[in-house]
């Protein structure tokens, strides 16, 4: 097998092996599932609260109506059973039976409802069911005594019920925009840019750690008299995107399986069926891929030059901060976009999280994502010949720090291949 | 030991090496022949190790031609080399098998992890096959490290310092192997303080100091240049001397 294929085979398959690796790579997707299912939980113990309430259909209920407001005592419960409440004719006595235990719920309708606009609940409760809401069976008969004589087309009106369907023609061109077509074309953006920040965050260190690592554990020379050091760091490059790859799909996978279980058993969160543009999501997939390759290429070339992982870092923070520069710009990349939007997308460090900003925001034109995507490729190719060239300069520089005499000056290592 | 009528298996012709602002190597020319043992002398920082770096490719010489088996060094293909250098290490987090393995196969082995679990067996490592190098004693990483180094039978050795930090008996492991490859026929390049080892393994010998060679023939020619004191005399003469500073 080509030495090449033996680093690849030797950096995939110890990190593989490393359970730091999974956990890395599962421990977002985790906490991502996690998040959304308590927020998802939240959302819909919220609604039930809105729609419902406590379930009262095992309570005895009793109402004093002094206003002699209601017409009716019944309601449909939680069971859709029609449900009666007592009529009691004092207030005390309706308190002390719920002291007392007689009744569970016990509703006081003031003589001067139309004043006050207010009803009193009373009900006997522990810790456990302290913030629970008996103000349904109430709100029911008061509701249907409301509307009794309301034509039922005004009701939908007063109740905000009237559908509104809208058109919405695009600002330039007056076309027709569809909003689920208008969805689909942020899946690829949005999903790319959510992506290529998890990446960063988890494999930032792990290439700053396999480019320094010879130097650190003092193997270089050991290594480099079997491999010659393009190979060496060739090998190491791809294995790095394998291993980004790997994350990808550990990332993707959960959430497509996801969405297609929900779709499949209708409990989608969201109304509107989501259209999938390939052409858009392939466009973003490259655009992610070079973007990784970019930012691995710099960390590579860090790595490189630095003697241990620990002085890498500092350095390594740098293209950090300018990859996600974009996130200090929002307001000039969500409209029309100036100077510092057109900076950003063609900057090369920037780049990738600026055209993915604007491809969600929808005022990236198709040239300047491809003109972009060029960008990142071709600046990727040369830090990458970069990040080689000082690689073979440095490789068996154990100690002296990062310096430009270091990157520039007379030769310490050169391998002519 | 070898014979008059060897090749050279090392070329080394007015080898200058300047970092920077320093001389390291001023004017440098040896020849090592094909199967000898080649003991490279010097204290430390004279540039014995940086000699080694640049004949094995890993530094580009100011000036000279540095020539193995007559051109210049790229691993794999005009050599098999073992190379024991001072500054060594293994990749700490790796098991002992899956790291002697991946040399193997940098190194071109057919079936390196036979090989590896016979070299470990005959050190008494095979137990520890499977255990991370970062849990093994000093020692223990050293069997391996010279494992690593001579996996590919190598038809020149090269070892820098390599009974530094030894104890006794990866030392006598060490001696062992290097008179198994000395009777193979293997060239042996051998840097080393202990003028023991030197007196009792090598054939030629130089002295390096200030960045040329104070002395350079067989261990005989020396110690008859030198009025024929022994080695440890001989280098404290010579080292003892003002040096000027290069390295």
């Amino acid at each position: 097998m080509n030495k090449t294929l033996q680093v690849i085979h030797f950096e995939v398959m110890r990190n593989l092996k490393k359970p730091s690796f999974w956990a890395a790579a599962i421990l977002v997707p985790v906490l991502l599932g996690v998040y959304i299912g308590i927020a998802a939980l939240a959302g819909y113990q919220a609604g039930e609260s809105l729609e419902g309430g406590t379930d009262t259909s095992e309570m005895k209920l009793a109402v004093y109506d002094e206003a002699e407001y209601l017409e009716t005592t019944s309601f449909i419960n939680e069971n859709d059973e029609e449900q009666k409440i007592t009529k009691y004719e004092d207030k005390d006595s309706g308190i002390n039976d719920v002291k007392s235990g007689k009744i569970d719920v016990f509703y006081y309708v003031p003589k001067n409802l139309n004043e006050s606009q207010t009803i009193e609940v009373y009900t006997k409760q522990d810790q456990a069911s302290l913030l629970d809401d008996y103000s349904t069976p109430i709100r029911s008969i008061l509701g249907a005594t409301a509307t009794k004589n309301i034509d039922p087309f005004d009701l939908v009106i007063v109740t905000n019920q009237i559908h509104y369907n809208t058109t919405t023609y695009d600002a330039k061109d007056n076309h027709v925009i569809d909003l689920a077509e208008n969805i689909s074309k942020i899946i690829g953006p949005a999903v790319a840019l959510v992506l290529f920040y998890i990446l960063i965050v988890v494999l930032g260190n792990r290439i700053i750690a396999a480019m320094t690592e010879e130097k650190e554990n003092r193997i270089s020379e050991l290594v480099l008299t079997s491999i010659n050091p393009t190979n060496l760091i060739v090998g190491k490059i791809i294995s790095l995107m394998i291993l980004g790859i790997i994350q990808l799909i550990v990332l993707v996978l959960p959430l497509i399986i996801l969405y297609k279980f929900a779709e499949t058993h209708g409990a989608l969160p969201f109304d509107i069926a989501l259209q999938f543009d390939a052409f858009n999501i392939a466009q973003y997939a490259v655009l992610l891929i070079a973007s990784y390759f970019l930012f691995t290429a710099f960390c590579v070339a860090i790595g490189a030059v630095s003697p241990t992982a620990k002085d890498a870092n500092s350095f390594s923070s740098v293209i950090i901060i300018l990859t996600i520069l974009p996130l200090f710009f929002i307001n000039a990349l969500t409209g029309e976009p100036q100077a510092m939007a057109y900076f950003l997308t063609y900057f090369p460090p920037s780049a990738p999280i600026t055209i993915m900003f604007r491809g969600v925001f929808g005022n990236l034109a198709p040239w300047e994502f491809w003109v972009g995507l060029a960008d990142i490729v071709i600046v990727s190719a040369l830090v990458a010949k970069l990040a080689t060239h000082l690689f073979r300069r440095n490789a068996i520089d154990f100690t002296s720090k990062v310096s430009l005499k270091k990157l520039f000056g007379s030769p310490r290592t050169t391998w002519k291949n | 030991m070898a014979t008059k009528s060897a090749q050279n298996i090392i070329e080394v012709k007015h080898f200058k090496m300047v970092f920077t602002d320093k001389t390291v190597i001023k004017d440098l020319s040896f020849e090592v022949k094909q199967g000898e043992t080649f003991g490279l002398l010097g204290s430390n920082g004279c540039g014995k190790t940086t000699t080694i770096r640049a004949l094995l490719g890993l530094y580009e010489p100011t000036a000279g031609k540095l020539l193995i088996n007559g051109k210049k060094f790229t691993p794999g293909h005009n050599i098999r080399v073992g190379y024991l250098p001072e500054e060594r290490g293994l990749y700490k987090k790796e098991n002992v098998i899956d790291v002697m393995v991946y040399f193997g196969r940098l190194k071109g082995l057919k079936n390196p992890k036979e090989w590896s679990l016979k070299y470990l067996e005959r050190v008494e490592l095979l137990d520890h096959a499977k255990t991370k190098i970062s849990k093994l004693s000093q020692g223990q990483q050293q069997k391996v490290q010279l494992g690593i180094t001579i996996m590919n039978d190598p038809e020149l050795l090269i070892l820098d310092e390599p009974t530094k930090g030894f104890d006794p008996v990866n030392r006598k492991l060490l001696m062992e192997i290097i008179e198994e490859l000395h009777q193979k026929g293997s060239t042996i390049i051998l840097i080393t303080h202990y003028m023991d080892e030197v007196q009792k393994l090598c054939d030629h010998i130089l002295l390096l100091k200030d960045g040329v060679a104070k002395a350079y023939g067989t261990v005989t020619d020396v110690r008859k240049k030198f009025r024929f004191k022994s080695l440890d005399e001989i280098f404290v003469e010579v080292y003892g001397e003002k040096e000027e500073e290069n390295e």
